[in-house]
Order: C-alpha cells, then sequence, then structure tokens
C-alpha cells in the first residue's frame, strides 16, 4: 500500500505538499507506516534522518 | 517491567576504554605466535577507532536487567571480536578496497585472522567466569546467529533476491541477527532467560540501519554504489520496478545489456530518476518505519528512563 502511495503522489506534486501539512489521508497504512511517511515528508528538507549505526559489519 | 539498576553513569563510563583493554588481553592471551598476535593486534587497533555499538549494547542490556558483574566486559569483548572477524571475512568477500588495516594483507591471511578471532570470542564466552549453564547460554546464542548470518549473507553474495520480502528476510538474518546476538548475550548473562521482546526490537533496529547503510549506498557514487554492482537491495528493487519506458536503461544496466562504462557518466540523470520515482521517499519512510518499531517494542518493556535514553543514545 505504501509503494503504490508514494507511486501515485510522486505523479502528483500537490499531494506531496498536502501530506506535508497533514491534509492527506493516508488510509491504508498502518500507524507506524502513517507516522513514519509524515515525519519523513516533513523532515527531506531537513536532511534530519536518525543517524543510525556506522558499523558496516556485513552491511 | 520494571529495573532497578540504578548505576547507569559508572557503568557507561569508560566503557570503550574498557572493552579495549578487553579485546587486547584476549588477543595477546590465545594469539601465541608473535607474528599472528601482531597483525591481530593491528586489526584491533582499527576496529577500536569505530563505536563499539555492539558491545556497549551487549554492556547495556546486562546492566538493563540488573546484572552486575564485571566479568560482562570480556563477554561485550567477545561480541565486538565476533563482529570484527566477519567485517574482515566481508571485506574480503565484497573485495572491499577500504583502507583498512587487514585489506593490507593477503586475503588468505585475513581469513584466518578472523578464524582465530571467532574461535577466541567463543572461548571468552564459555570461560569468562560466569554461570556455566548461563556461559553455556551465551555462547551458543553466538554460534547460533552468526550461524543464521552466513546463511543471510549467503543470499546476500549470491543476490538472488526477487523481491522486497526476500531482501527483509535476508538482512534479518545477515545484519539483524547479529545485533540480536549483541542484545541477547547481555540479557541472558544477566536473566538466564531467552527475552523475544528484546529481540523484536533488536531486529526492527537492525533492518533499519541497513536499509540506511543501502540509501547511503545508493546515493554515493563510488565503487560500492549498489546501482553500479547490481546489488539487490529495497532502494534497487523498488527503482527496477517504478522506471518507466522513457528510463528504460536503468533496467538494461541491471540485466546486463549495458556495461558500466555506458552508465558512468549518467549519475545526475540517475538522481533524478531515483528523485521522480520516489524511490528514496519510499527507501526512507521504510527505513523509518522500522525505526519506530523498534521505539513501540522498547517502550513496551517500561523500562526505566535513564535506560531507554541510553539505549537511544547508541541507536541514533
Amino acid at each position: 500500500m505504501l509503494k503504490e502511495m508514494i507511486q501515485a503522489m510522486v505523479k502528483d506534486p500537490g499531494s506531496l505538499l498536502r501530506a506535508q501539512g497533514g491534509q492527506l489521508q493516508l488510509a491504508g497504512l498502518s500507524d507506524v507506516e502513517q507516522r513514519a511517511f509524515v515525519d519523513v515528508v516533513s523532515k527531506r528538507e531537513s536532511g534530519s534522518e536518525p543517524r543510525l549505526f556506522q558499523e558496516n559489519v556485513w552491511m | 517491567m520494571g529495573h532497578m539498576n540504578q548505576n547507569r553513569g559508572d557503568t557507561m563510563a569508560g566503557l570503550a576504554e574498557r572493552l579495549g583493554q578487553e579485546m587486547r588481553e584476549s588477543l595477546a592471551a590465545y594469539f601465541v605466535l608473535p607474528r599472528l598476535q601482531e597483525m591481530a593486534q593491528a586489526c584491533l587497533e582499527e576496529k577500536l577507532q569505530e563505536s563499539l555499538l555492539f558491545g556497549k549494547m551487549t554492556v547495556l542490556h546486562y546492566r538493563m536487567f540488573a546484572g552486575e558483574d564485571e566479568r560482562i566486559y570480556r563477554a561485550a569483548a567477545a561480541v565486538e571480536l565476533m563482529v570484527l572477524s566477519l567485517d574482515m571475512i566481508d571485506d574480503v568477500q565484497d573485495k572491499d578496497n577500504k583502507s583498512v588495516v587487514w585489506n593490507g594483507y593477503a586475503p588468505e591471511i585475513t581469513l584466518n585472522l578472523a578464524l582465530g578471532m571467532l574461535m577466541i570470542a567463543q572461548r571468552l564466552l564459555l570461560e569468562g567466569g560466569f554461570d556455566p549453564e548461563r556461559a553455556r547460554q551465551s555462547a551458543r546464542l553466538l554460534s547460533m546467529q552468526v550461524l543464521t548470518a552466513v546463511h543471510g549473507q549467503t543470499l546476500d553474495l549470491l543476490n538472488e533476491i526477487p523481491d522486497e520480502e526476500a531482501y527483509l528476510d535476508m538482512v534479518s538474518q545477515k545484519s539483524a541477527a547479529l545485533l540480536v546476538c549483541a542484545c541477547m548475550i547481555g540479557t541472558m548473562l544477566a536473566t538466564g532467560e531467552w527475552m523475544e521482546q528484546v529481540r523484536g526490537y533488536a531486529e526492527q533496529l537492525g533492518i533499519a540501519a541497513q536499509i540506511k547503510n543501502d540509501i547511503r549506498d545508493l546515493a554515493n557514487w563510488d565503487n560500492k554504489n549498489d546501482f553500479l554492482n547490481r546489488k539487490r537491495t529495497l532502494p534497487t528493487l523498488f527503482l527496477l520496478q517504478a522506471v518507466t519506458d522513457e528510463d528504460r536503461w536503468i533496467l538494461d544496466y541491471f540485466e546486463g545489456r549495458l556495461t558500466m562504462e555506458d552508465v558512468l557518466h549518467r549519475r545526475d540523470e540517475l538522481e533524478a530518476i531515483m528523485e521522480k520515482t520516489g524511490t528514496m521517499l519510499y527507501s526512507s519512510v521504510r527505513m523509518r518505519t522500522h525505526y519506530y518499531r523498534f521505539l513501540d517494542l522498547l517502550g513496551e518493556l517500561n523500562l526505566d528512563v535513564g535506560w531507554q535514553e541510553e539505549m537511544l543514545a547508541l541507536a541514533e
């Protein structure tokens, strides 16, 4: 569902803006996916993803 | 569930130094041949420039669950030696040319060193002074998780990842299993029990970290770039099914109909396509989804706030 939603959104830039403003229905996504999506869309410009590990073990 | 060990500050301070000391002493004790010792210690000094996050996770989990024995540092050193050994083996397998000490040795030497370190890790757990049953459990867990990682690494090396589900399965085995190992060894040495909640959140955090690495390995246009290496990862799998006929060259390259020389100059074009297809957006959301699952599962343990903060500091 998330994949399809993003593929549809990138074809409609206005929908990304609406998502950023919390105006888009994210039906079909789980709660955690919704949280992740909203956070990523709103923080994309600032580039503030969690740094997570820097380890390269078998990665 | 609440945990009453309040000695967080004393426990975590100087941890890297303590781990380093344990690791140096273990190599000195078990690698008798001078040249072997010398090369192993050189590899270790390289490793000690890193964050030692796995060993720190072992200690953190031990203390979180009220463990008080100072010998946990030896167990954490075992975890880090295991991680180092697999790191070295991975670099040989990937023919990675990053400038680390072990990449300057002949591959057969590096593999031999790694094999020895892995065995030392087992001995440290078995002979580290913990209750025999818990020592046995922790050593068993180490070998079990390394074996899982071997399976995952096999899938990765074969690069036969048909879809996202297979990718997540591979990542769970290849990468997340080692983080599960680190967290669970600390947990089991403290409690004598397997805690499924710990396994659960450690796995989610490991998956998130791997997706993060895979995003990076698509964004960096160097010899590790996953597109150039035709690696099937979550971002590249999304890209491949999202490209239009107009950008068919991407599929053509991935399927071998174009050479690297045909595409090396098309970096900007690829980046634009990744943006317009939503590849990076999708990958970032997936990474963060797994990270939030980690946070939610961690929250369910109802740990003391201080321990949660320690955990988040390591994870961030």
